[in-house]
């Protein structure tokens, strides 16, 4: 059954976008992610425009995070404290998100950017985690316990200045690091369409040594923030979200993710890592293909006909 | 191949005195005047009924028809992308300003078999969009791109089911408005041609509307966008929560 999307002027089958939605609910369950990462490319090789798909996948991921972030609440895993200087430094990062979304749009540079964000950073945290996965497996084979102890001694980062204490979280440093990790997260969230977990789970426990549980339950709180945000800087500055999009895709990812979440208790989370790092890349390595290989065509309509577009670029 | 050149020499071997040549009635109508684009739109048969009155017979020596059915105009960009580097990007950019944003043709016959291609770029029926702030050298690929680019989305497609006559009188039409298709005012012209001349011809108009649903999201997301952002968020908060409580119960 065709739905019509009509801030994307396409349409595609329901039961399609249905089918997409429950899968990447079910991966983001499984591997506790929001799920963002896969869902954009997706929407994007099914023919949605690049800057519909991204707005209106980062008002999905709002509605992605907020059993995640209930359910690390009623474990007291959130430090709200923490998660509120992320967000004062995500707003800031996510207008400025908007602001470079806007200005490569007008130049025909989006799609282009967004590919070269997901390739770079997925390509990272995709190697990095195959790394660690890889190690744990190795120290699994030798008799050790699969994860390394995590380290108790400070870098440098615990000597910045503007020092403040976040109780929960059990550390005592500075705003800086925490308004620029949430600042990224925020740049991101704009860009990329996703909530930027990926990224800022593991800085939070290896770089600012925050609990695994609370640095997951923290990025989860702020992610609904930041993202949300997002949503409705897109629609006031580039009306790019569809909500005939949103609310099928919101609804499956939200079933999926608890199907998902179910099933992850039967698997070996070293195993869960290695295979979210292979999903990881794999989406990486697809986009990275599309911008190396000679495209079918070279020329392309910019779509839609009805996204403004007022900044016209005069090419010499 | 003799079809194709007939109505030409005939053009040729008449006296000018006889070009004013027997007046016709033409009378059609668009199966719907309003065609809307619901939620569940994907794509609309628009179907043109009418009849010739007064008019010499079809075939080889009688009337034939041409119908042009074009949507709104719009400004349409292509970009062509270049390799820099390792990396394919958009590298120039051309626009095609006031082009219909939908254009196709039917026709009893061969459209070139009925009118020289001047006669057809006249009346508007061969249209050869040019890109403006485009280089001289470029501009033929970028046009013959957009011809592809449209035609590859069902907006400006390269050939409709020919006109059928139901009786000598009586004839139909058929076109299909892709998902794609801008709404608007959508327009089409009826010629009615003899031996080369336009003997009668006529205008129609309907308009594709969102409607419904479709409708209500677009006005809203374009009118009231930071209303429409927070009812986003809103929803999708809602929803989100609800459904994994319901799912998670279980």
């Amino acid at each position: 059954m065709p739905i019509y999307l009509p801030i994307a002027e396409t349409s595609l089958d329901l039961f399609l976008l249905l089918l997409m939605g429950g899968g990447v609910g079910v991966l983001s369950g499984l591997f506790g992610v929001g799920g963002g990462f896969l869902m954009t490319p997706l929407l994007i090789f099914s023919g949605i425009p690049a800057p519909v798909a991204v707005a209106t996948e980062a008002n999905q991921v709002a509605g992605a995070s907020v059993s995640g972030t209930l359910a690390y609440w009623r474990r007291s895993a959130v430090d709200f404290k923490l998660g509120s200087v992320m967000i004062l430094g995500g707003a800031a990062g996510a207008l400025a998100g908007v602001f470079i979304f806007s200005a490569f749009r007008a130049a025909g540079q989006l799609d282009l950017v967004i590919r070269l964000c997901y390739v770079l950073f997925m390509g990272c945290i995709g190697s990095l985690m195959l790394l660690e996965t890889a190690r744990a497996f190795i120290r699994l084979a030798a008799g050790l316990p699969p994860t390394r102890r995590r380290p108790g001694q400070h870098n440098w980062i615990h000597g910045l200045p503007l020092r403040l204490r976040f109780t929960r979280a059990r550390i005592y440093i500075s705003a800086a690091p925490v308004l620029l990790l949430g600042a990224l997260a925020g740049v991101l969230s704009a860009i990329m369409g996703v909530g930027g977990g990926f990224l800022l789970v593991p800085a939070m426990i290896y770089l600012l040594r925050v609990p695994t549980n609370i640095a997951i339950g923290t990025s989860l709180f702020q992610i609904i923030f930041i993202t949300s945000l997002t949503t409705v800087l897109h629609a006031v500055e580039n009306v790019a979200v569809d909500l005939m999009l949103a609310v099928p895709l919101v609804i499956s990812a939200a079933a999926g993710a608890q199907l998902g979440a179910r099933a992850a208790t039967r698997l070996r989370p070293e195993m869960l890592r290695g295979l979210l790092a292979l999903l990881v890349l794999a989406v990486a390595g697809q986009l990275a293909l599309s911008l190396v290989l000679q495209p079918d065509d070279v020329f392309s309509l910019a779509l839609p006909f009805a996204l403004p577009l007022d900044l016209p670029v005069e090419i010499p | 191949m003799r079809f194709v050149f007939a109505p030409v020499l005939l053009f040729l071997v008449q006296p000018p005195a006889q070009v004013p040549a027997q007046a016709a009635d033409l009378a059609a109508a668009f199966a719907r005047e309003h065609v809307t684009i619901r939620s569940n739109f994907s794509g609309a048969e628009i179907i043109i009924f009418g009849a010739v009155e007064n008019a010499p017979l079809t075939g080889k020596n009688g009337h034939h028809m041409i119908i042009a059915l074009s949507g709104p105009p719009r400004t349409i960009s292509i970009w062509q992308k270049q390799k820099i580097g390792a990396i394919w990007r958009n590298h120039q950019r051309a626009s095609f300003e006031d082009v219909p944003a939908f254009f196709a043709l039917t026709a009893s016959a061969q459209p070139n078999a009925m009118l020289p291609a001047k006669r057809l770029e006249v009346l508007g029926l061969q249209p050869g969009p040019r890109p403006r702030n485009i280089a001289a050298e470029n501009a033929s690929g970028f046009a013959d791109a957009f011809l592809r680019l449209m035609r590859q989305r069902g907006l400006w497609p390269e050939q409709s089911a020919p006109i059928e006559f139901l009786s000598p009188s009586l004839f139909r039409a058929h076109f299909f408005i892709p998902p794609l298709a801008v709404p608007g005012a959508y327009r089409a012209d009826l010629f009615l041609l003899h031996q080369g001349q336009v003997i009668a011809q006529k205008r129609l108009s309907f308009s594709l509307e969102r409607s419904g649903l479709a409708a209500q999201v677009f006005s809203f997301a374009h009118q009231h966008a930071l209303f429409y952002g927070l009812l986003a968020v809103a929803l999708a908060l809602f929803l989100g929560g609800t459904v994994s409580a319901l799912f998670a119960r279980r």
